[in-house]
């Protein structure tokens, strides 16, 4: 019965063999002059589309024998699958974003170009910035910068007749401080607050502070209490450190012993931090500067008169910074136009529509201690007076680097312990418990086995 | 009688006629189907990252899954969990509903389409549209719960409710195409041995059990087989609204595969996985069809 | 009409509206946001209708996004792909419901097979077998394979509606002399024609909202469909629900009536009652 079936198998044997024999090619040197053609890969919404356009078509105005194909491919976990069906068919573009927790696995895989000589000349990027293999190499650095603030809405504040929050460093509240005025503006469906007699935890139509679930968020207030996720040397765990636990207990004790924050989720509070505001769900939230795009325009169509805060302290102060970096593939065949290329948008002078529209901030150091520079991006209706101090000064000055830059091992590390934080979120466990029992134990071999 | 000469060139012929007909999918099974697959079995021996040349590594992708990896048992138990869940909830309902969409009834077209308009919206509205219905503190949802005395629900922020409130969420969606399999069905349900039952006093649960569920067996039987199977594949909703939380609480196989496939550039890992599945969902094929011919009747079966 | 049978009638009713009104729930919700501002989308308590109107969102959706370029590009890899589909599976599905040739068993069991296979498995392989074509960043990596068979799905479907048509109408049409292709086509194809209708609405509505084939093959954006194009609402900072819930009514109009028109002909199109055993 199987007779004729199987010349067809070893048909499909060979045309299977064929069409998966892999990769693993590199780029072929350079074209020489003539006219060249890149691709530029990245993701966003209309917005970024619109000002990415804007400054590539401005580069190929410069520059005549350049064409660039812009390639958006949706959304940072939409570029996965992208990114990898390209390589997998040898076609990858010239350069372009890259989703940053697989930066450094791609880099010591040898795929991009290392830039550390790149970086070496021109005006000096942040360091918090900076993609570094464990062997040194730079393999990107954020094209944008961006840390946390509090977001919040004064007239919430001026309702209950409360100041607003602090957006110098030097005026910052500590975490008590910080809980206490989110219970003043929690209230349940009765109007009571969490300290009130008759409180309902299950019907509030209000919440004070809201703190989101994932890495950025608990990594810097865990640092901001003296721990932190990894060393900066790369070389010691500090997960299971009291202070990183610590921290992290404090911030679900927010939503479960507090009642001051929604319930956590992964995909919570869909709204975003905008419409929490408008809509007073929530005085404050704890968000990245990306948001001063929404924000702003919530304020310029719709009136939410928006303020922005520093971060609360547990012990220092500390913020992180986070932004997506622009490598350049090994595989390109015009690795040095890329580079001219990977110079012009890397230069803050170069987007500046995207700092003034308030959803980037520079990359270079000197675009926040240079006041001409610094009124160049923030000396618009966009950015509100205490800008200066609460984002531009506070990143200068207390913005750490992420894992996520440094450590290879990271994403496989927070596979785990994402989830298992989860349940510390909800209430169910301890963070100690779960951290100690659940977390360590898994990620210790992960981690060691770089 | 026909002479055996005669019988045995019409059997040849036949079957060369029947192979005609079959080509386009044979062809389009083995260049689509068996050659990738022959491909991902051996992307399933090595160590692939897509960047550089595959690493020849035997069964060791397979030895892993079973005793290092992190996620695999929990996956597993994830998902059985939803395709029992989904697979019944989805055969139930689909059921009920054409049954009471084949009667005769006023605005029987509006009600049909009322019906499977869940399943024309695309899957990133209704993701987007459900993320925020089941929100635990704003979604309607919760607010219904409350309104009719009940407690609010985690929904998809709870480890233990994550699932069903998928199942919710998938039946909604997903029972229309099996709703309108399940009325073609029962539209070619003979009237005559309907009204057989009828003359002999029978009300309409002696039709069903005794004409209609049989008749449609062969269905009935495809529907399952296909609800299970697509159950399987659920991936979309862990990928735009869950990322397989909480606590893993809907790390669905699929996804876990596109996850060490795509984002940790793990393939022969992920090529492991995906034959692992292939493996258990061929097994539940087979029993399946084994205990189909207990109970499945077909008029007009070619033997 | 006995009062039982009144009493019956109106409980049909009853459930069918509660049922309906189950259904349509979100979907109402969903042109409701379509028609708010985004901060009457998440108003607590929950808003029915919004405060003031914004058909405007409309016309944002369609002018932040080619609409019509999304349509033309959909439309083209609808069409062939539910012909393709209905025409070789239903031949496929023939070839197997009603022919004895060696080797049916296992090529049929690998239309089941098929049917199991997470497409996951073999997105890599394909993916390298059409870029190897030249072929990635066209629309034939999602019209192509269509033509083989349509879909395992769809031929196991049919061949099981073929199998529910007893042999005696094939021995008949024979006796009368018709060859295969004739029994084929003008007898059994009619017997299945709701099954038919069913197969090619499933593949309609599959193609229109499928995402993920054109993300892995379509790079530019010229050449995205409608599904690709609303995703992309959807930002990775920020997201307008509101514009895109409008924009996803708008991508559901045109399914909507072409079921609404497919389902009358399931209606019209039964033959198989009134058969004798």
């Amino acid at each position: 019965m199987v007779q004729r079936p199987i010349p067809v198998l070893a048909c499909a044997l060979v045309v299977s063999l064929a069409a998966v024999l892999p990769v693993g090619a590199a780029g072929q040197g350079e074209s020489s002059g003539g006219p060249v053609s890149l691709q530029y890969a990245f993701w966003g919404d209309q917005n970024e589309i619109n000002a990415t356009n804007a400054y590539l078509n401005s580069y190929m105005a410069k520059n005549p024998n350049v064409k660039i194909e812009a390639l958006n491919f949706g959304s940072n976990t939409q570029f996965n699958t992208k990114v990898t069906t390209l390589a997998a068919s040898n076609s990858l573009p010239d350069l372009g974003y890259f989703y940053e927790p697989n930066v450094l696995t791609w880099g010591m895989n040898g795929q991009f170009v290392d830039l550390t000589d790149f970086y070496k000349n021109g005006p000096p990027k942040l360091d918090a910035l900076k993609f570094v293999t464990p062997d040194g190499k730079i393999v990107g650095v954020s094209v944008a910068n961006e840390i946390q603030v509090i977001w919040y809405n004064k007239k919430t504040f001026d309702q209950a007749g409360l100041p607003y929050p602090p957006a110098e460093a030097s005026k910052a509240w500590n975490w008590d401080q910080f809980v206490g005025v989110a219970k003043k503006l929690t209230r349940d469906a009765g109007g009571k607050g969490p300290d009130d007699a008759g409180f309902d935890p299950s019907n509030i139509r209000s919440f004070g502070a809201w703190v989101q679930n994932w890495w950025m968020p608990w990594i810097t207030l865990a640092i901001s209490n003296g721990g932190g996720f990894v060393s900066d040397d790369g070389k010691t765990l500090l997960l299971d450190r009291p202070e990183t636990i610590e921290a992290i207990q404090k911030i679900a004790d927010l939503v479960n012993v507090h009642h001051v924050g929604p319930a956590p989720g992964t995909q919570q509070m869909p709204t975003g931090a905008a419409t929490a505001l408008l809509s007073q769900q929530v005085a404050m939230a704890m968000d990245g500067t990306w948001d001063l795009l929404t924000i702003g325009l919530t304020k310029e169509q719709q009136g939410l008169d928006f303020g922005i805060g520093v971060l609360p302290y547990m012990k220092k102060l500390a913020d992180a910074s986070v932004g997506t970096p622009i490598v350049v593939y090994k595989s390109s065949k015009h690795v040095s136009e890329a580079l001219k290329l990977l110079q012009y948008v890397m230069s803050p002078e170069n987007s500046l529509p995207l700092l003034q529209s308030g959803l980037w901030l520079p990359n270079e150091k000197r675009w926040y201690t240079d006041s001409a520079l610094i009124q160049q991006w923030t000396g618009n209706p966009r950015h509100p007076p205490e800008y200066r101090t609460a984002v531009v000064d506070f990143a200068l000055n207390y913005s750490h680097r992420l894992p996520e830059y440094y450590v290879p091992t990271y994403s496989k590390m927070d596979d785990i312990v994402e989830p298992a934080l989860q349940q510390v979120w909800l209430g169910q466990k301890t963070a100690e418990d779960v951290i100690k029992n659940e977390i360590m134990p898994k990620i210790t071999p992960i981690f060691k086995g770089m | 009688m026909e002479s055996p000469v005669l019988h045995r060139r019409a059997h040849g012929r036949e079957a060369l006629i029947g192979y005609l007909f079959a080509s386009p999918v044979i062809l389009g099974l083995v260049i689509w189907v068996m050659a990738p697959m022959v491909g991902s079995l051996l992307i399933s021996f090595t160590d692939w990252n897509v960047l550089t040349a595959p690493r020849w590594l035997g069964l060791r992708n397979y030895v892993n899954l079973f005793t290092s990896d992190l996620f695999f048992g929990k996956s597993l138990l994830v998902t059985a969990y939803y395709v029992v869940l989904n697979t019944a909830a989805t055969f139930v309902y689909s059921l009920a509903v054409a049954l009471l969409l084949n009667q005769k009834v006023k605005g029987q077209g509006v009600f049909r389409s009322i019906f499977y308009l869940p399943a024309i919206v695309p899957i990133v509205a209704s993701s987007a549209l459900w993320l925020w219905l089941f929100n635990p503190d704003f979604g309607l949802y919760n607010q219904i719960l409350l309104g009719v005395g009940l407690k609010k629900s985690l929904w998809l922020a709870g480890p233990s409710t994550v699932v069903p409130s998928l199942v919710i969420m998938s039946v909604w969606g997903g029972a229309g195409n099996t709703i309108v399999i399940f009325l073609a069905a029962l539209q070619g349900v003979p009237r005559p041995l309907l009204e057989a039952v009828e003359i002999d006093g029978g009300n309409w649960w002696h039709k069903f059990w005794a004409v209609t569920w049989p008749m449609i067996s062969p269905v009935t039987f495809f529907n399952i087989v296909v609800g299970l199977i697509n159950s399987f594949q659920i991936f979309v909703q862990s990928y735009v609204m869950t990322s397989g939380g909480p606590n893993n609480g809907s790390l669905f196989y699929v996804y876990l595969m596109y996850r060490e496939g795509f984002e940790r550039n793990n393939m022969g890992h992920a090529a492991a996985l995906s034959w692992i599945l292939f493996l258990m969902v061929s097994a539940l094929g087979l029993i399946l069809f084994r205990w189909s011919r207990e109970w499945v009747h077909y008029e007009g079966a070619a033997g | 009409m006995t009062a039982a049978r009144a009493a019956g009638r109106t409980a049909l009713y009853v459930v069918l509206v509660a049922g309906a009104v189950t259904c349509l729930l979100p979907i109402f919700w969903q042109v409701r946001s379509s028609l708010m501002t985004l901060v009457d989308v998440f108003k607590f308590p929950p808003l029915f209708w919004a405060t003031h109107t914004r058909w405007d969102n409309y016309a944002q959706a369609m002018s932040s996004s080619p609409f019509l370029l999304y349509f033309r590009n959909t439309l083209i890899v609808v069409v062939p792909t539910v012909l393709a589909t209905l025409v070789t599976s239903s031949m496929s599905a023939y070839g197997f419901a009603r022919f004895r040739f060696p080797g049916r068993g296992f090529w049929f069991s690998m239309v089941l097979g098929a049917i199991i296979l997470p497409p996951a498995v073999v997105l890599i392989p394909q993916f390298i077998l059409w870029s190897r074509l030249h072929l990635v960043n066209t629309f034939y990596p999602l019209i192509i394979p269509f033509w083989f068979g349509g879909g395992a799905f769809n031929v196991f479907l049919l061949r099981q509606f073929f199998m529910t048509i007893p042999r005696d109408f094939d021995d008949a049409a024979r006796i009368d002399g018709a060859r295969y292709f004739r029994i084929y086509w003008q007898i059994l194809v009619p017997f299945i024609q709701p099954a038919l209708i069913a197969v090619g609405l499933f593949q309609f509505f599959f193609q229109w909202n499928d995402f993920f084939g054109p993300l892995i093959y379509l790079d530019s954006p010229n050449l995205y469909t409608l599904a690709l194009g609303l995703s992309h609402f959807i930002g990775s900072y920020s997201t307008q629900w509101n514009i895109l819930m409008a924009a996803a009514v708008i991508v559901v109009i045109p399914p909507i009536i072409v079921f609404f028109v497919g389902q009358r002909y399931f209606v019209e199109g039964v033959t198989l009652t009134g058969i004798k055993m």
